[in-house]
């Protein structure tokens, strides 16, 4: 019994355009472009932060064989109302120096001229402080070289607080991404604090 | 006298395209980091809610959030994660009570799914700019009472 006779089409190469039909990129491209902006839009906004504390009771618990040496600096710093700082305990500024007035426990820098606080100059008071008090010594031979408590009337807006913690939580330089660490250990205490 | 193009070049002139395989290639990375970064975002801020302005470029950290706004003397909303929002009126002597149960209640949960040691104990606090230091202190207070001592204050730039 005879076979089936052979197709009679005959086999043909490939067309050009069959062989080399590309996906349309293009309509990809368009839509890559149009989700790359508006995802870029999106990430405007982010979020930051600053670090707290309550200020902590209690004794510090038993002294460590390589305990550090040096008193602590026990460094506070109250707000005022009128948008005066108040700071206790500092050993190397004086009054007169950068506006400081000795008032009560501490020295007083009064707001500038036109009314704002100062906080630049409360920064660079700050880093001076800390940075004499070390006196070239490493950081481990204090205590508490990192720390400073900040208080302030219990009425006073939280942004006021928020705009303090961004001056004495880094050193002066001109942005706060690269700036060096001043006080990176920050407690919040209620109302004014003394010696 | 300029030679004519034979017919196989301007075919090939015809059909040429820009290749753009690469930069499609290019832009698919860029795509995808940016849905993945998109989709992350490290705190959903409620509506009525509004962190104040810093300078600080502290990374915040992926943490419980609670989220704090005054609603007149004494008395605060407030939002523990994606929890509903919640009102309260300050006890002169206790403090905010309900929210220190809430927070407590979300320490159990957070300390079974938390991975990172050192973030233990730790919270991001989203007051409204307008809350005052006396509130604050009664929030942190509460937090601290409930576990949470790593008081993690956010802003926005």
């Amino acid at each position: 019994m005879p076979g089936l006779p052979p197709s009679g089409r005959k086999k043909r190469g490939k067309r050009p355009s069959d062989r080399e039909e590309k996906p349309p990129l293009h309509i990809i491209m368009n839509l890559v472009c149009i989700l790359i902006p508006a995802l870029l839009a999106q990430q405007v906004t982010d979020y930051f932060q600053h670090t707290v504390e309550l200020p902590a009771r209690g004794g510090a618990g038993g002294g460590a064989v390589d305990a550090p040496r040096n008193a602590p600096f026990n460094l506070k710093l109250t707000l005022g109302d009128d948008g005066a700082f108040m700071i206790v305990n500092a050993r190397s500024l004086r009054a007169g120096e950068s506006g400081l007035i000795e008032q009560g426990p501490g020295l007083l820098l009064r707001p500038g001229a036109n009314g704002r606080p100062q906080y630049a100059v409360l920064q660079q008071l700050l880093t001076k402080e800390k940075t004499q008090r070390l006196g070239g010594q490493p950081p481990e031979a204090f205590p508490d070289p990192d720390q400073i408590t900040v208080a302030a009337p219990v009425e006073m807006e939280y942004e006021q607080i928020v705009q303090t913690l961004d001056y004495i939580r880094f050193q002066p330089g001109a942005d706060a991404s690269v700036a060096e660490p001043l006080f990176s250990v920050i407690s919040l205490s209620p109302g004014s604090i003394g010696g | 006298m300029p030679m004519m193009p034979s017919k196989r070049r301007a075919k090939d002139d015809e059909d040429a395209e820009l290749n753009i395989t690469s930069l499609m290639d290019a832009f698919t990375i860029i795509l995808i980091f940016l849905l993945k970064s998109y989709g992350t975002s490290v705190i959903e801020i409620a509506d009525g809610y509004r962190p104040p302005v810093a300078q600080t470029r502290l990374e915040v950290d992926r943490v419980l959030a609670l989220q704090v706004r005054e609603a007149g003397r004494d008395a605060i909303l407030y939002r523990v994660g994606e929890r509903p929002e919640k009102a309260e009126r300050k006890d002169a002597r206790l403090g905010y009570q309900q929210l220190l149960a809430d927070l407590k209640n979300e320490k159990r949960l957070v300390d079974a799914a938390i991975t990172e040691e050192e973030l233990r104990g730790a919270i991001n606090i989203v007051a409204n700019p307008n809350v005052t230091y006396g509130t604050l202190l009664e929030v942190m207070k509460s937090s601290a009472g409930a576990g949470f001592f790593k008081l993690k204050l956010v802003a926005q730039p």
